[in-house]
């Protein structure tokens, strides 16, 4: 599904992603784990489309994206949220998803009928947001959600584009322990349906929601594996596990 | 809603039965003092679609007032007064160059974006001084008033109405636009750039088209400016033109439907009160203005509902 290889990207001397290559294997959740500073987020704004490879290929669903700008990404069904909440927040719950399922809909160049009067829109938006848990809240404005609500706001927006590989960065990023075990259950549902990358701190999620981890470390990924065999890995261990956790 | 449409019946009942109550106390000035404020706040309301609602601070804007006026009055210099060729010329000629500049200039953002929108205006500004042929830096008088079947344009009345139609229909055409689909995706990329790109909107474009529909219906305000002044110079596209209109978008209400209309009848009817009563008016009304920001954060318009969500 997803193929990246030898991806390179430099700021000034740091390498911040060196020589990565990744793969992420239909219907399945590939966590990507590492401490502070190993360059995770440099390399999915690099999968998403924000941060532009100075190397490197990346082909998604058998197509190589690797110079299409993030919104082209995005249509082509390469969903993301982000580490630090990305709302609308002016506008209500339920438009912020029905701009996400308007953004799937063709082309917005349409000029006169009402955009959210029409239920090809609100509808769908209206089902998403149910899924996620935010049915009760669809009319709160986006800045009035709680941060937890926010965060499910996020997936919902993704979910809504209705994705061939979900991007979750952080999506733990910020929770209390009651929202966390709710959204790890949450996101344990919609692994059965999608394929997603996850990126995340926390490692009880990690270890239950995902397939394989790649350990990134100092731009590299050090190792990809099935939990059980991750958790045993020296090097793993060493680099990151072991020192902070 | 149903409130609002009731405050914007009042509001047109009064601005119909005005022209009437106003020759009949013997205040002709009024009538003609209204239908300018009418004129410049259908620029106001083509730069809210941009400004307020598109998050593009354009300080360029009066170069479409300049270039609709330009277009009514050079076409009358080679002895052409069909009015309807006059509007069209005028806002096409306005929609090409919104093109031209919203083409280069959507691809800044922040304080460069509005540095480059003045700087075009400053270019087209100069033009005009420099052309001797349209008057220069004098400007040059309309050899006749555009010409339209039904409607006399010299008739202070009529012209009045005219105006006050084209206003309505401007505020209708933007409250339509702004809750359409493409409305959406413009706020939206206003609201969050990095979100709306993530999912699947390129704000480009559609800025872009928002640049060049709000070009081309402030080059009609502009034909409409040439006509009421009769005279036409290059001072329509100064900056501070550009910045009396953005002023009253602001002042108004930006991204709301009555605001720039509101702003453009508060601005104007207060600068004409203020310079009867003194020579040195502007040293009352930018104190009032100032305050009038800070303590209507939303403008005038703020005043009577919220914003939408």
């Amino acid at each position: 599904m997803l193929e990246v290889r030898s991806l390179v990207k430099s700021f000034g001397a740091l390498r911040a992603t060196d020589g990565i290559d990744f793969d992420v294997r239909e219907g399945e959740t590939h966590a990507v784990i590492g401490p502070n500073g190993a360059g995770k987020t440099t390399f999915i704004g690099q999968l998403a489309g924000n941060i532009r490879p100075d190397g490197g290929r990346i082909r998604f669903a058998g197509e190589d994206i690797t110079a299409l700008p993030a919104a082209q990404r995005a249509r082509k069904g390469l969903a993301r949220s982000f580490q630090i909440t990305s709302i609308y927040p002016e506008f209500s719950a339920l438009h912020n998803v029905a701009l996400a399922v308007q953004a799937t809909s063709g082309h917005s160049f349409r000029f006169w009928s009402p955009a959210f009067s029409d239920d090809g829109i609100l509808q769908p938006a209206e089902a998403i947001l149910r899924e996620v848990g935010l049915g009760t809240r669809a009319r709160v404005l986006a800045a009035s959600l709680s941060h937890g609500e926010q965060r499910q706001l996020e997936v919902a927006m993704a979910l809504a584009t209705k994705p061939r590989l979900l991007l979750l960065d952080e999506p733990m990023a910020g929770m209390g322990a009651e929202e966390s075990r709710r959204m790890i259950d949450f996101l344990g549902t919609l692994k059965q349906r999608h394929t997603m990358i996850l990126v995340e701190h926390d490692m009880d999620a990690v270890f239950r929601l995902a397939d394989r981890i790649s350990v990134l470390v100092y731009g590299r990924v050090i190792a990809t594996d099935v939990p059980e065999r991750i958790k045993l890995n020296e090097e793993v261990r060493r680099a990151y596990l072991g020192e902070d956790s | 809603m149903k409130s609002r449409l009731v405050l914007w019946a009042i509001a047109t009942a009064v601005l119909v039965a005005l022209p009437p109550l106003l020759l009949a106390i013997g205040q002709p000035f009024y009538v003609d003092l209204t239908r300018r404020i009418m004129i410049l706040a259908i620029a106001a309301v083509s730069l809210n679609l941009i400004l307020g609602y598109g998050g593009m601070v354009s300080f360029g804007h009066a170069a479409y007032i300049g270039i609709g006026a330009y277009a009514v009055g050079i076409l009358g210099f080679y002895g052409h007064f069909n009015g309807g060729l006059h509007f069209l010329v005028a806002i096409g000629a306005s929609a090409l160059v919104a093109l031209a500049i919203g083409a280069v200039s959507i691809r800044t953002s922040g304080i460069y974006f509005i540095m480059i929108t003045l700087a075009f205006t400053q270019m087209l500004y100069y033009l005009g001084i420099s052309v001797a042929e349209f008057g220069g830096d004098d400007g040059m008088r309309l050899k006749r008033r555009s010409e339209l079947p039904f409607l006399d344009l010299n008739d202070p009345v009529q012209f009045y109405y005219l105006a006050l139609v084209l206003m309505l229909i401007s505020v209708f055409l933007v409250s339509k636009l702004v809750n359409s689909r493409f409305g959406m995706v413009l706020r939206a990329c206003k609201s969050n750039e990095a979100r709306s790109r993530a999912i699947g909107f390129s704000p480009y474009p559609y800025r872009l088209a928002a640049f060049v529909i709000a070009g081309a219906m402030c080059g009609l305000a502009g034909a409409l400016y040439g006509n009421h002044t009769n005279y036409i110079t290059p001072g329509l596209m100064s900056w501070t033109q550009s910045g009396d209109i953005m002023f009253m978008v602001i002042l108004g209400g930006m991204a709301s439907t009555a605001g720039p209309v509101l702003g453009a009848f508060a601005l104007l009817f207060f600068e004409d009160l203020l310079s009867g009563w003194t020579q040195h008016w502007q040293v009352i009304l930018g104190p009032l203005l100032v305050l009038s920001v800070i303590f209507f954060r939303r403008g005038l318009a703020g005043i009577f509902y919220k914003p939408d969500a």
